[in-house]
């Protein structure tokens, strides 16, 4: 009834030809698979040192960098299929004119469905069972010689105490290298989160219910905190450093710093927001803003 | 080839009659509701749960709703429950009358609950901003509120239309469409009911 | 019956086409709102103690809920209620069909008009509205965040900005195959005159349009007011507990309009459920349905049952900001209200309990659509048709279960990650079976290369890579580095703008002939194509590099050490752009201009294109019975190993 299919009917591809199609198919997924892979795998080592990856500074780094690693060589494959086989069709048999011919009526079979389900389960059972084992490890909390250390966010910095040293501490966080850490994270405003990229740590600091998280930083230097929950207008410059030293310029670092202030009964203040005395000046490109 | 074929029906009566629709599309409105509700109830059970920084009652040495006056509101709300079941069950054996008395029935208790749940809250001496507790028990009575309001809106239809005979024995699609409605509006005062049986307001 | 409508088609003067049309409402509604707002100034704010500090707030929700009161009364909306609450004479066909738009010419497209191919359109050119501003906003983003440093705005407007392109992006997907597709194209397929409650249908875009309207005036709430207290929203379109009640008077207008979307979406999804489970013509069985309308239907039911959840969330902020209450605000006694106990996760599992099936309410009818042009343009039969729909009605179900993957990090019930974990990643399992059947289907097929093909074909290796980011995304391990970062944004514009909305894009191409009377212009639809998947490709792979070296999402600024990735993306955001923007000039100028369209140009065999273009106002001049599939391509001699065939005219399932 529709003009769509005129009577004419060219020969139907033989099952040889059929077999020679998927053969080519696959023969590229294979070549496209070994290629990305290989070309995955040989910079993969370099990505740190290029800036691609933080700086893999705390104990848990270089596990997930790893379970990352291991993700993508497993995605390669599924992407290069997905692309080779619509592509594949799309060049072969693609045409810009109208066809005048219909395709063959292939069904898919149970059998095939099976195998498609059985291959799908199984990669989602090993990620899983991968997660799993490292999930144990965000978890884990340290027992001996732990530095205890509490974080309170606030509109729009970090204040940091170490009740192990009467409670003294200040807006930027002094850690020793090799000793496992503790944080417990509160929030005395909205919801903002403590994320250190270079430890491979992230735990969001929420109003009233203090929250923990644990790592061993594994490398001397300064990296940064940054906030990665949205927390007001100057969520941006919420940007502290972290100096990780010697327990000896630990010691005498902390000898030197205040008692840390009471964190602030509530600094939430309905609809108007707070004046943002508090607020941090930018960390850069002031100059910027007024070019701007 | 075969193509879609496309024959004439014989009539024009669509293949699915026009009372399943509007049942079924009922039935939808009212279980997105009973969603809401079902939120709003979690929202309870949730502030009650973490009392995060003992914010529960922040009204200390104030009265509680009184229980009485919350089941008597209760009892009447299923009552006209019940009348509105009453009247259904009327008109299914063709009694016109069952159907009038029991739907006025029906409608006088939600219009005397609603004015006496207005009423009773106001009464309350917390306010909104006393503490997640007063926040949540005025949030979900007046959510109640608002069903009474448009349970007013239905029972109102419903009743001048029986009154002018619209409803028979075989049509009374809006009678019963309504009545899921109905059941609902006096099933989720019930929900509270149990909710602070299992949740009392005393921690 | 429907033959002998054309002779007495009504006529009307212009009193009646404007009494009551959009402009009556528009009229009723502005004075609603000043009513509203005069009356809270006059007896609630002035001179009285307890108006407290959001008295603001209250004179502008009242000022809306009698704006929205007088828009329905403008429009008539409530003309048919009240006459069913009198009892009065039930309307008849003729009424219905003046209703429906008979014979009122192009001012039906701006009244209450019930006709579903008029909602249909006046659905398709509001969100079409909604994603231009859209992607102004995210030229706006780009923009900023081309080099660091604070370049064109202050955070705060960077923020809005930020705000205001996710919710209205959202707002607009959600929409964009429900809304248009749903209620032209899903009838006719299934051979119905029209939607199940065609008032019903004309009320949810009635509801949608003031919901917009408010929205785009957050940009203009508490202007002159200075940085910290006045308009604005600095919440990011999550809009989570304390932020939401602390930000300014902007979040507000956003908290009233989101409930009003979606209580608009939810009416049009009961709608689109109803429509489809009793409109179905004689003959059109279950496995009949065309895989579009499969993807429509899950949407719908995702969006019918879990928006719940989310306005519930939207109504108590809102009565934190407008009524005191605490059930976000935390610190006890932290203000001069007094408020204070609530609980932050509260609205984050509130609102991910929706907003997570809604990424899927986004994306459902895309693999439904992306299905049925993959067979539609390969001449083939779908390659599984049960198991297309098991992949769709898989994802249906496992979206409610893993809501808490948002949280991972957010300290709450971390006990139950390894759970969400594991039914987040078994969602991969149903959404490969949709790729079985998209790869099976395209195979050895006479592929006709049509703009709408490509982007169906776009849809494939985009969606691919955003769900395998989303692979690295629902490992808590990894999580715990990449939550919050612009791999999260990669990830999810992936699924989205590389997904959905080549989707969307590959369907409007696809039945703008049918819709409109005219084809798309196919040389700017290349030139489209090209320009919008190499810019969002080469834009979101910089973003996701950006997002490894642990650049947060929402940041007005950043440090230079995430400089190039940034730059590539947003000259490559730009290419994009330019793609979008060549779209949105093919609409017009095609619609306006364009190649005048057969019936069915594209050979397919779905009812819709077996009825006349433009089309009749009740679809079918009779009701038409089904005999067979929507998919009965193919020729059945052709073998190939493993792969059983179908007999001529029978469909799998």
């Amino acid at each position: 009834m529709s003009d769509a299919q005129p009577p004419t009917t060219p020969p139907a591809p033989t099952v040889a030809e059929a077999r020679g199609s998927i053969r080519r198919a696959v023969l590229y997924w294979a070549i496209l698979t070994v290629v990305l892979e290989l070309a995955f795998i040989l910079l993969a080592p370099y990505l740190t040192a290029w800036q691609i990856l933080p700086p893999a500074a705390g104990d848990r780094s270089d596990e997930i960098n790893t379970v990352m690693w291991l993700f993508s060589v497993l995605s390669l494959p599924v992407f290069a299929m997905v692309v080779v086989f619509a592509l594949y069709s799309a060049s072969a048999w693609g045409s810009r004119a109208r066809p005048r011919a219909q395709g063959p009526a292939m069904l898919v079979s149970s059998r095939f469905i099976g195998w498609w389900l059985a291959i799908s389960v199984v990669l989602v059972v090993f990620l899983y069972v991968y997660g799993l084992a490292f999930l144990a490890q965000v978890d884990a909390r340290p027992t001996s010689n732990v530095l205890r250390v509490s974080v309170n966010g606030e509109q729009w910095l970090w204040n940091y105490s170490y009740p192990q040293y009467g409670d003294v501490g200040g807006s930027e966080l002094w850690l020793v290298v090799n000793r496992p850490t503790t944080f417990t994270i509160t929030s005395s405003d909205v919801q903002h989160s403590f994320w250190i990229p270079a430890f491979d740590i992230k735990q969001d600091a929420v109003p009233g219910e203090p929250t923990s998280i644990s790592v061993t930083p594994k490398q001397l230097g300064d990296y940064q905190v940054r906030c990665a929950e949205l927390c007001g207008i100057y969520h941006s410059y919420m940007e502290t450093p972290v100096h990780v030293v010697t327990q000896d310029v630990f010691d005498a670092q902390v000898a030197n710093l205040p008692p840390a202030a009471p964190p602030a009964a509530s600094s939430l203040v309905p609809i108007q927001l707070a004046t943002s005395a508090q607020a941090v000046v930018p960390r850069r490109d002031t100059a910027g803003l007024a070019e701007g | 080839m075969s193509s879609f074929a496309v024959t004439p029906a014989e009539g024009e009566a669509h293949p699915m009659s026009q009372d399943r629709k509007v049942k079924i599309g009922m039935l939808f409105y009212v279980l997105a509701d009973a969603a809401f509700v079902v939120f709003l109830l979690v929202s309870y059970i949730w502030e009650r749960a973490y009392n995060t920084g003992g914010g529960w009652f922040n009204f200390k040495g104030m009265a509680l709703p009184d229980d009485a006056t919350s089941n008597l509101l209760l009892a009447l709300i299923v009552l006209s429950a019940v009348a509105y079941a009453v009247a259904h069950m009327g008109i299914r054996a063709g009694n016109q009358g069952v159907l009038r008395v029991g739907l006025a029935i029906a409608l006088v208790l939600v219009i005397v609950t609603l004015v006496w749940q207005v009423r009773f809250m106001g009464q309350q001496q917390f306010s909104t901003q006393d503490g997640t507790f007063a926040s949540s028990w005025i949030m979900l009575n007046g959510y109640h509120v608002y069903h009474l309001a448009i349970g007013i809106f239905l029972g109102l239809a419903l009743t001048i239309r029986a009154f002018a005979g619209k409803y028979t024995t075989e049509r009374h699609l809006g009678l019963v469409t309504v009545g899921y409605f109905w059941y609902w509006m006096a099933l989720m005062p019930v929900l509270m009911w149990l909710m602070m049986l299992f949740f009392p307001a005393k921690l | 019956m429907s033959a002998a409508h054309a002779a007495d088609t009504p006529t009307y003067n212009a009193r009646q086409l404007l009494v009551p049309s959009y402009l009556t409402g528009a009229i009723l509604g502005i004075v609603g709102f000043l009513i509203g707002h005069w009356y809270v100034a006059q007896y609630i704010g002035v001179g009285h103690d307890e108006a407290g500090p959001n008295f603001t707030e209250q004179a502008l929700v009242i000022g809306y809920i009698l704006a929205l009161v007088g828009w329905l009364i403008g429009i008539g909306a409530f003309k048919y209620p009240i006459t069913w609450l009198l009892a009065r004479r039930e309307p008849d066909h003729e009424e219905d069909l003046r209703l429906a738009g008979a014979g009122q010419g192009w001012v039906r497209y701006f009244r209450f008009t019930t006709d579903h191919k008029v909602v249909g359109i006046q659905y398709l050119v509001l969100v079409l509205i909604m994603l231009g501003l859209g992607g102004l906003g995210a030229f706006l983003i780009r923009s900023e965040l081309a080099r660091p440093g604070a370049l064109l705005y202050p955070p705060n407007t960077y923020n809005t900005i930020v705000t205001m392109h996710g919710m209205l992006m959202i707002l607009a997907t959600i929409t964009f195959f429900i809304g248009p597709f749903g209620n032209f194209v899903v009838p006719i397929m299934i051979g119905a005159r029209d939607m199940a409650f065609p008032r019903l249908n004309a009320l949810s875009f009635a509801l949608l349009v003031p919901a917009v309207v408010i929205f785009l005036s957050i940009p203009w709430l508490g202007l002159g007011q200075s940085a910290g207290t006045g308009g604005g929203l600095q919440t990011g379109w999550t809009f989570y507990g304390p932020i939401a009640d602390q930000t300014g008077i902007g979040a507000t207008a956003f908290a009233f309009s989101v409930l009003l979307a979606g209580t608009s979406s939810i009416l049009g999804g009961i709608n689109v459920i109803v429509t489809i489970v009793t409109m179905r013509t004689r003959g059109m069985r279950w496995t009949r349905l065309p895989m579009t309308v499969w993807g429509i239907f899950g949407s719908a039911l995702l969006v019918a049952i879990g928006t719940s959840s989310f306005t519930a969330d939207l109504f108590l902020i809102l009565l934190d900001r407008v009524w005191n209450t605490s059930f976000f605000y935390v610190a006890t006694g932290g203000n001069s209200v007094g408020q204070g106990g609530g609980n932050a996760w509260l609205s984050q599992n509130l609102f991910w309990f929706f907003g997570h099936p809604e990424v899927y309410v986004i994306v459902l009818p895309a693999f439904g659509i992306v299905m049925d042009l993959i067979a539609i343009f390969s001449r083939k039969p779908l390659f599984g048709y049960k198991t297309g729909v098991i992949g769709i009605m898989g994802v249906v179900v496992l979206s409610f279960l893993v809501w808490q993957h948002h949280e991972f990090v957010s300290g709450w019930a971390p006990e139950l990650r390894f759970w969400y974990m594991a039914t987040t990643e078994l969602i991969s399992i149903p959404t490969g079976l949709v790729f079985l059947v998209a790869l099976g289907t395209i195979w050895r097929g006479r592929v006709w290369l049509t703009v709408p093909m490509a982007f169906a074909i776009a849809f494939l290796w985009n969606f691919v890579v955003g769900g395998l980011t989303g692979v690295f995304l629902s490992d808590v391990p990894a999580d715990v580095q990449l939550h919050g970062g612009m791999f999260v944004v990669s990830h999810f514009h992936f699924t989205i703008v590389g997904g959905s909305l080549m989707g969307f894009f590959a369907a409007v191409y696809f039945w703008f002939p049918k819709m409109t009377g005219r084809m798309m212009d196919a040389r700017l639809g290349w030139i489209h194509f090209w320009l919008a998947n190499i810019g969002f490709n080469i834009a979101f792979l910089a973003i996701m590099v950006a997002g490894l070296q642990g650049m947060p999402r929402r940041v007005a600024d950043y440090d230079p050490v995430f400089a190039t990735p940034n730059l590539i993306a947003s000259i490559f955001a730009y290419v994009l752009i330019a793609g979008v923007a060549v779209f949105f000039f093919n609409v017009v100028y095609s619609w306006v201009a364009g190649e005048k369209a057969a019936a069915n140009p594209w050979g397919a065999l779905s009812l819709e294109w077996q009825v006349p273009t433009p089309v009749p106002l009740e679809n079918f001049e009779q009701i038409p019975v089904v005999t067979t599939g929507p998919y009965d391509y193919g020729e059945p001699a052709a073998a190939t190993p493993g792969i059983e065939h179908a007999a001529g005219g029978e469909v799998a399932g």
